[in-house]
């Protein structure tokens, strides 16, 4: 449809305004007295503006409503309280575990158990990325153990999925 | 005429809703509070649904529509400034929502309203023309008034519908509907002309029965 209404004529216009009551009563009076026929149109009006209003249904489920707009306009969540242990620091710690293992199984059987003690606690420092990660290998009485500093420990009540 | 908006039948308040307590309840729901914009949408959502369900002749569109409503109220409501009543911004963007949909409705059924059915006689065969054989029950009389008058508005266009219901089943001034609308008085007064018209056209059979 073209939004531009076509404009009105003068008739048109005061007939607008009689049928809203826009008139006063001695400018509607004259306006009925040139136009008997717009009484009848009035009446018409009347009718249908009585029918028009009659049938507002109530809304239904008027909690559910409410509930499902404060849904969508409540804040997001705030984000899940982080865990103890992010996915990096479990994914270090697991690195960090098999290397330790793969020290300590190099120490016994390995093929290279001449290998310097430094190497493997310099590679466990560069891979934990944090300074407050340290790791060293200590070799004793023909038992090399890689000892890690500065990982968390493990809540209580984590389970590994 | 009575202008003064009328009340629905639940007892809500009608418009316009210049409360302080009003005023109140959206400062708090904008600074966030959402239980005091709760309290709004429990005092306005009966006359925003009804105001759309006559707009969309639909209770499910009218009920998702006026929750889209509320909604973008609440994205816009740091634009509320209090120069007009809230319920009248509210109003605004209930309108403004329906209309959208209903031109996009109305897009995508690739219907084109029809302005020149105020010109033409109601064939005896179409589908909005009264059966011949009309049960005398008032209930049934109603149902089919009911209908006639659904079919009969569903043939305005989105601005004449609007128009329409503001006038006639809202009763808003000109310079309200013409706030709403974003238009003239000029223009408001020009589509109630000519909604009118087309009513008047399509529903001519049944005024006795009105």
């Amino acid at each position: 449809m073209n939004n531009s209404e076509p404009t009105l004529t003068k008739l048109e216009e005061t007939l607008t305004a009689y049928l809203d009551g826009k008139l006063s009563p001695a400018d509607a009076a004259t306006f009925e007295a040139a136009h008997p026929e717009v009484a009848a149109e009035r009446r018409q009006h009347e009718q249908l503006r009585a029918a028009l209003a009659k049938e507002a249904p109530a809304l239904s489920h008027g909690d559910f409503f409410n509930h499902q707009i404060l849904r969508e306009i409540s804040p997001a969540p705030s984000p899940v309280k982080r865990a103890a242990f992010p996915l990096w620091r479990l994914a270090f710690g697991a690195a960090a575990c098999m290397l330790a293992a793969a020290g300590i199984f190099f120490a016994f059987v390995g093929p290279q158990k001449s290998r310097s003690s430094d190497y493997y606690a310099q590679v466990l420092s560069v891979k934990a990325g944090d300074p407050d990660i340290t790791a060293q290998l200590v070799e004793a009485g023909g038992v090399a153990v890689v000892w890690i500093d500065g990982l968390d420990a493990l809540p209580s009540n984590y389970v590994l999925e | 005429m009575n202008n003064a908006p009328h009340n629905t039948s639940n007892g809500e308040p009608g418009i316009p809703a210049e409360s302080a307590n009003d005023l109140a309840l959206v400062a708090s729901a904008q600074s966030g509070d959402t239980v005091a914009f709760d309290a709004l949408i429990t005092k306005y959502r009966q006359r925003c649904f009804a105001m759309i369900y006559h707009m969309t002749r639909n209770e499910e569109d009218a009920w998702d529509l006026a929750q889209d409503g509320f909604v973008k109220a609440w994205k816009s409501l740091a634009n509320f400034r209090g120069q007009s009543g809230f319920y009248t911004w509210l109003y605004r963007i209930m309108t403004n929502v329906t209309l959208d949909w209903l031109r996009k409705k109305h897009i995508r059924g690739g219907q084109e309203f029809d302005d020149s059915i105020g010109l033409r006689k109601i064939e005896p065969a179409a589908t909005t023309a009264p059966k011949p054989t009309m049960e005398p029950a008032a209930r049934m009389a109603d149902a089919e008034i009911r209908q006639r008058i659904d079919a009969a508005i569903e043939k305005l266009s989105p601005e004449h519908r609007a128009v329409i219901v503001l006038r006639e089943i809202e009763g808003l001034e000109y310079q309200e509907i013409a706030d709403a609308l974003g238009c003239s008085i000029g223009t408001v007064m020009s589509r109630l002309f000519y909604a009118r018209k087309k009513l008047q056209t399509l529903l001519q059979d049944i005024y006795e029965q009105l």
